[in-house]
């Protein structure tokens, strides 16, 4: 097995990072349509643009311009977050995190709209949290989901997710080994 | 261990996990083992994609709809259930890298596979060509094959393939 300290693919050019970003964006915004029932046609329709300028974008997301994702994420109804973060990989030895992650913990989180919801969930729900990256740091959480916030559960949720009373979400990472 | 000249090549710049990697399957005097001299002579644009659909199943994605146009098992195929595929379109060539997904190190990382790929072909349609999963079926079952995927990804000791 190579061990050495080979960089992501997408280290080589901000073209290859921008790719890749846009292609997990893509995936989100494929996985919306096909829970809400829309195809490329009815996308593009929403839109008003034609099904094969929805097609090139949705083949070639490396041509995608922010403009475009909010333009698409809107017309199923959807918003966009742009995320920074710390994984503790400068190098990037590792490539980014998926979007789709990103969107999942916040689901998982009861769905925080503002920082007011979110200092909630960390008061009354998580119970351990240790100093920030790139420090050793989160072992475990432990959220209660409410029941008012099962009722505003979006339709990407996972549903095993939205039906569960408790759950535990491993978030183990370990700076420097 | 003896390979017979079969030699494995792990896919350098992937993303790194305990669950899952892609790596090619050479032979010296085989033409038929082809993905790994196609994904090398890819453009860069193709390159990217293909990398992307690697990295994307390496994260955990399944490849079931809508986006078992990127990869996707025949897991509930008796015979077919260990083979996978790539696939990636350009123009309107439908590309595809088969091979199938073996775990060397049953007793270190259970949960571990390796997606080895072997061949590469370009169809007309989105329909499998059912023997290339019989040579991908046969590749996996071979002695070997599994010596050098065992070279490559040495398990603890203790097992008993």
């Amino acid at each position: 097995m190579s061990a050495g300290k080979q960089s992501h693919w997408t280290e080589k050019s901000t073209d290859d990072f921008l790719y890749k970003i846009a292609a997990d964006f893509v995936r989100q915004i494929e996985r919306a349509m096909d829970s809400a029932g829309v195809n490329q046609a009815g996308l593009a329709k929403r839109l008003r643009v034609s099904e094969g300028r929805v097609s090139q974008v949705l083949n070639n997301p490396g041509n995608l311009t922010l403009r475009k994702i909010v333009e698409y994420a809107r017309a199923l109804g959807r918003k966009v977050a742009i995320v920074e973060y710390d994984d503790d990989d400068p190098g990037n030895l590792n490539g980014p995190v998926n979007s789709e992650i990103f969107a999942k913990c916040w689901y998982l989180a009861g769905m925080p709209s503002d920082f007011f919801a979110l200092e909630s969930v960390a008061a009354n729900d998580v119970t351990q949290i240790f100093g920030f990256a790139p420090e050793p740091f989160i072992t475990q959480i432990k959220f209660r989901r409410r029941a008012a916030n099962r009722t505003n559960a979006g339709p990407a949720m996972d549903r095993s997710a939205a039906n569960a009373e408790t759950f535990d979400i491993t978030m183990g990472v370990a700076a420097n080994g | 261990m003896a390979t017979s000249g079969y030699l494995v090549l792990p896919i350098e710049g992937l993303k790194r996990s305990d669950r899952r990697t892609v790596a090619f399957l050479t032979k010296l005097d085989d033409a038929s083992l082809n993905a790994r001299a196609v994904f090398d002579k890819l453009d860069n644009k193709q390159k990217r994609t293909v990398l992307d659909r690697f990295d994307h199943w390496i994260e955990g994605a399944e490849g079931a709809a809508p986006h078992d146009k990127y990869f996707h098992g025949w897991p509930n195929n008796q015979e077919y259930k260990q083979c996978f595929v790539f696939k990636w379109k350009r123009g309107n060539g439908h590309h595809r890298l088969y091979g199938f997904l073996f775990n060397p190190q049953p007793i270190a990382r259970a949960n571990f596979r390796v997606c080895v790929l072997v061949s590469h072909a370009i169809k007309s349609t989105w329909e499998t060509d059912p023997s290339e999963l019989k040579a991908a079926k046969a590749l996996h079952d071979n002695v070997p094959v599994i010596a050098a995927l065992k070279a490559l990804y040495p398990d603890k000791k203790g097992g008993t393939k």
